[in-house]
């Protein structure tokens, strides 16, 4: 089934097609355990203000939208402005099933899958039909038109009140432990995606989704199933987008649809992409740490923060290394790392 | 039922012509410069809110007012748009357009913050305040002032592009770049005059518009979204296109408007832009050139 | 050069979180703590935070509640779900409020009052909603009065009271006043039109149901989405169905847009009433450019003493607050002076069920009439108890027409008016 080889430095798994590494060197490793480590103690930090702690709960699922949205940039080859349309979907499907069938959260979970991966199934064929910019503007418009059925079809939607009181994932006895775990399980959902996506980009699958990126042409001479690798990579992403809305749903408890689906979330998860640096998806975390902790802080200016938000914005983009946002900061950009192009207008 | 239908061909016009007007901007810069400018509606909301600032706080005129706005407007799109964005990331195309949204909602927040809706803006732009009365239906004579203004701007443009050098020139820019620049022309030029040239229309569009549409801070985005669909509708970046589509859009508009509840007005368009989307990807004039 | 930035940048990330809030001393004695959440780039959010920064400077001047000064807790939610829910744990988790007041939107409200739910057994509170209109609110404790007893809403009506009360109301408006009996109904496609457009099962039928009742005739009904901007095919169909008035049951779309296309219209000689919304705030007139002339519409914003707290109130938060009592004002000045004089009564904030046994039976002067909460459903007290006057504008200025005590002047029609 999954070979496995030892390497001096590495372990090699093998599964038919997809080849994928694990270095084992312990200075390869000290960082990101840090960094994880880091991330598991904060609620020591800010144990005395809980609200704190929601924001980075809320941090921790911008960054879980943008870990999927980066990888489907890649492997689609065109930018989604449209992510979070399977946030409704799936947030919508959460609390409709729940509020008035009684499933549970794990089978909601299961629903959430299904009903994201048909309608994305569903969609996918644009990504090979539509030019880069059409792809673009499709996807723009997609999640305004859920927003008006959400109006038209109030009755079941609720329109701009949306839908209240679906049943909490866990209920300990004590509120802040149940704000504590929704943290940890947020930290978790976010670091399966990271683990994940960069499983997917390290393994041959992310040399084929890089040649398609690069170029489709040359891509397909060389034997790369364009199509199919295209129609997986907008559907699983999909899917992963709306298991947030899943999460959101039976935590936040409130879902409504005119708090998602607008453009100035989209927004906000686009500039946590590029501002957290599209060469590596790690950067979606401190680019999400960073959108919300500047958000937050701001908020003591006064009214002026409304537009003093985007400004800030708007100098981090600019000052930061070019393409490589929090990233560059961290890391230079070494010869042979892959530096993934984000094309808008493909000719 | 012949009533209903004169209803629908009178509105079909006058908006089409409306919405050409607010979309002909949008489709010039897309045509020529090639991006896809998620700022337009900033033009919008500078206009109102400019004009607003001069008379109510520098007590000038409004003939004065307008032109002041109309050289800031210019000041504002080259330098921080074409010289700041554009420029310098026209290989990243994701960080422009998000460069350009930023820019669009500071401005809008900051227009809100100096002048919220309570403050009470409008334009004194009514050429004529009256109601004509055609057929079985009155309409106000501002509409038919901003539909006519609107057919005159979209003539003059049309005959700037297809029967001046300068015109032609642009043309061929849009065309094709590296055609162009070996042909020796002064593409950086083209360039600034194409973005001066795309904010004369929605700017006019504004004052004609301000007695009858809505003015507070934040409708550059329905604005910005209507050129977007017309865009889209009649194929990127095509003049020919954006006047075939604003007049389908209007036409649209009108028949959901009259035959059946104005609530879907909008839904409409947007569904029927999707499908001409998936069957005729490209739009209607799919080329890519400007006109 | 990189690395020790970011290092920088990690040092100031921590300095953030750290500096983000600070913990607050359980209040037993000491300040009565109320907090208070707003979406503040809306001008009705910022209203409603004047007065309620208006009403806490008040009590405290006089002396504060039981001895106890006031404070208020003023947070921005800027109209974000996920805010609000990480504001309201926040001010009841470590501000440890008495009382949450939500001045947004109704989503919010509900939200609020969902985490407030979850909270409530460990950290018993009051939550308070002034501006979200609709029924969900006091539906929730409707239906599980243990769960949701501390929620309290006040509004200048609700859907019930729409129906059963206002819609007599303004029978009584078009029969006598405007002298005509064909009704025109015109939507906005929002939650809380539903009730009326649909009926409320088991209390009344739609609004065109209890017009017909009354003796009326509604000859024309349609629905307009909120970004609607061209309204003129509605008002053509509204002139050839033969109304004797427009009756506009809406309060968020484009009001000046649609009140500008009226004035030019097929329609504009036909009386034209708004239930709320900008259409009833001085700037309209400017606005409009003066196209809002004859304009009918429920607004608490002229200056009729309702009551001898009303004409105070207003000029107070004209002159000392810069901002103009938009709707949402009221609600908010009214319930904090309805909850001090429920803590009064109560004897003290030990009790919270106490507290809530008085807030259900309080009554207090109000600017609009009385503010008080009915005792099982928790909205508040409607008319006659709680007013919202009919005005009209009348060159330049809006006057109040309806009802009889408060009346300025008479109704004239748009037609008469623009001569």
């Amino acid at each position: 089934m999954v070979k496995l080889e030892l390497r001096r430095d590495r372990i090699v798994a093998r599964w038919g097609d997809w080849k994928s590494e694990w270095v084992i060197e312990p200075r390869y490793w000290r960082n990101p355990t840090i960094a994880i480590t880091a991330l598991f103690l904060l609620p020591l930090l800010v144990q005395s203000y809980p609200h704190i702690l929601t924001m980075i709960t809320t941090a921790n699922l911008y960054a879980a939208i943008a870990i999927p949205l980066a990888l489907q940039i890649l492997g689609t080859a065109r930018v989604n402005f449209g992510p979070q349309l399977y946030l409704g979907i799936g947030g919508y499907t959460a609390a409709l099933l729940n509020l008035h069938w009684g499933w549970s959260p794990s089978l909601t979970f299961l629903a959430v899958i299904v009903v994201c991966g048909v309608i994305a199934l569903l969609i996918s064929p644009t990504t090979w039909i539509a030019k880069g910019l059409y792809f673009s503007l499709i996807t723009l418009i997609l999640p305004l038109t859920f927003l008006d059925v959400t109006f038209i079809w109030g009755d079941i939607f609720r329109g701009e009140v949306g839908l209240v009181g679906m049943s909490p994932l866990l209920n300990f006895t004590k509120v802040s432990w149940n704000y504590l775990a929704y943290y940890y399980l947020s930290l978790i959902l976010m670091l399966l995606y990271l683990l994940v996506s960069d499983r997917i980009v390290r393994s041959r699958l992310g040399v084929n989704l890089a040649a398609i990126n690069e170029n489709e042409d040359v891509a397909r001479m060389m034997g790369v199933n364009v199509d199919r690798y295209k129609v997986v990579c907008y559907v699983f992403p999909s899917i992963l987008t709306g298991i947030v809305g899943w999460f959101i749903v039976h935590t936040f408890r409130t879902f409504a649809g005119v708090t998602y689906l607008p453009l100035e979330f989209m927004t906000k998860v686009l500039i946590i992409v590029i501002v957290g640096g599209r060469a590596f998806l790690y950067g979606a975390i401190p680019g999400a740490y960073l959108i919300s902790i500047v958000e937050d802080s701001l908020r003591a200016v006064g009214p002026s923060n409304y537009f003093l938000f985007p400004l800030v914005l708007i100098l981090l983009i600019v000052f930061l290394p070019r393409g490589e946002g929090l990233w560059g900061l961290y890391r230079k950009r070494r010869p042979r790392d892959y530096f993934p192009k984000l094309h808008v207008r493909r000719e | 039922m012949k009533e209903i239908l004169i209803h629908i061909a009178l509105y079909t016009v006058l908006w089409g012509s409306i919405y050409l007007l607010i979309s002909l901007g949008f489709s010039l810069i897309c045509g020529v410069l090639r991006i896809f400018h998620l700022g337009y509606g900033v033009t919008f909301v500078l206009a109102a809110y400019l004009v607003w600032t001069f008379m109510e706080h520098a007590h000038l005129g409004l003939l004065p007012s307008i032109l002041l706005m109309v050289l800031v407007q210019i000041g504002f799109a080259l330098i921080v748009f074409y010289k700041g964005i554009f420029e310098r990331y026209l290989e990243e195309e994701e960080v422009l357009l998000s460069l350009s949204l930023l820019v669009f909602v500071a401005i809008a927040h900051l227009a809100n913050y100096l002048f919220p809706v309570t403050a009470g803006v409008s334009l004194p732009t009514t050429v004529v305040d009256d109601v004509l009365t055609v057929g079985g239906s009155t309409i106000a004579y501002q509409m038919i002032v901003a539909a006519a203004v609107g057919v005159l701007v979209t003539v003059l443009y049309v005959l700037f592009f297809l029967k001046t050098r300068i015109g032609l020139i642009i043309r061929a820019v849009s065309q094709n770049l590296l055609a162009a620049r070996l042909m020796g022309v002064n593409v950086n030029g083209m360039y600034y005059l194409a973005m001066v040239l795309s904010i004369l229309p929605p700017t006019i569009c504004l004052l004609v518009i301000a007695p009858f549409w809505g003015v507070d801070p934040f409708m550059g985005s329905p604005l910005l979204m209507t050129a977007m669909l017309i865009a889209i509708l009649g194929g990127l970046g095509n003049l020919k296109g954006s006047i075939v589509a604003s007049y389908l859009i209007g036409f649209i508009h009108a028949t959901v408007s009259f035959l059946f509840v104005s609530r879907f007005m909008g839904l409409a368009a947007l569904i029927v832009t999707l499908v001409v989307m998936i069957y005729r990807r490209g739009g209607i004039f799919a080329g890519e050139t400007l006109w | 050069m990189r690395k020790p930035l970011f290092w920088v940048g990690v040092l100031l990330v921590v300095l953030g979180l750290a500096t983000g809030g600070w913990a607050a001393a359980p209040a037993a004695t000491g300040p009565i703590k109320i907090g208070f959440m707003g979406n503040l780039s809306a001008p009705s959010s910022l209203s409603a935070k004047a007065a309620a920064t208006m009403a806490v400077d008040e009590m405290n001047k006089a002396g504060g509640i039981l001895g106890r000064p006031v404070q208020l807790i003023v947070e921005d939610t800027k109209g974000e779900i996920p805010k609000c829910v990480e504001i309201y744990k926040k001010l009841v988790m470590n501000d440890r409020v008495l009382a949450v007041v939500i001045a947004e939107k109704v989503e919010m409200g509900v939200a609020g009052m969902e985490i407030g739910a979850e909270l409530f057994p460990e950290y018993p509170h009051i939550f308070f909603s002034t501006i979200g209109s609709g029924d969900d609110i006091w539906h929730r404790v409707r239906d599980n009065y243990k769960k949701y007893r501390f929620g309290f809403q006040t509004y200048y009506s609700t859907s019930t009271n729409y129906l059963k009360i206002l819609a007599g109301l303004n029978s009584e408006v078009y029969k006598d006043l405007i002298k005509t009996k064909k009704v025109a109904l015109i939507f906005e496609d929002m939650e809380w039109t539903k009730p009326l457009r649909k009926g409320l099962p088991g209390v009344s039928g739609p609004l065109a149901e209890v017009y017909k009742s009354k003796g009326l005739q509604v000859v024309y009904d349609t629905t307009v989405s909120l970004d609607q901007k061209m309204f003129n095919p509605i008002f053509e169909a509204v002139a050839k169905s033969g109304a004797g008035v427009i009756d506009c049951v809406v309060g968020y779309i484009d009001q000046a847009a649609f009140i500008k296309q009226w004035a030019q219209s097929s329609a504009r000689d036909i009386p034209l009433y708004i239930w709320g919304g900008l259409a009833g705030m001085p700037p309209a007139w400017k606005m409009t450019e003066g196209k809002v002339n004859g304009v009918m519409i429920g607004s608490s914003m002229v200056r009729v003493a309702i009551t001898p707290k009303t004409i105070p109130f207003m000029d107070n938060l004209t002159n000392n607050y810069k901002v103009g009592p938009i709707f949402g004002s009221h609600t908010t000045y009214d319930t904090l002076y309805g909850f001090k004089k429920a803590i009064e009564k109560a004897g003290g904030t030990g009790n919270i069920d106490a507290l809530i046994t008085q807030l259900e039976k309080v009554e207090e002067v109000a600017v609009l009439g009385t503010i008080g909460w009915d005792d099982r459903l928790h909205f508040n007290l409607p008319y006659p108890k709680y007013i919202t006057p009919i005005v009209q504008w009348q060159k330049g200025e809006m006057k109040v027409i309806f009802p009889k005590p408060y009346k300025v002047a008479d109704y004239v029609s748009p037609a008469d008016l623009r001569k």
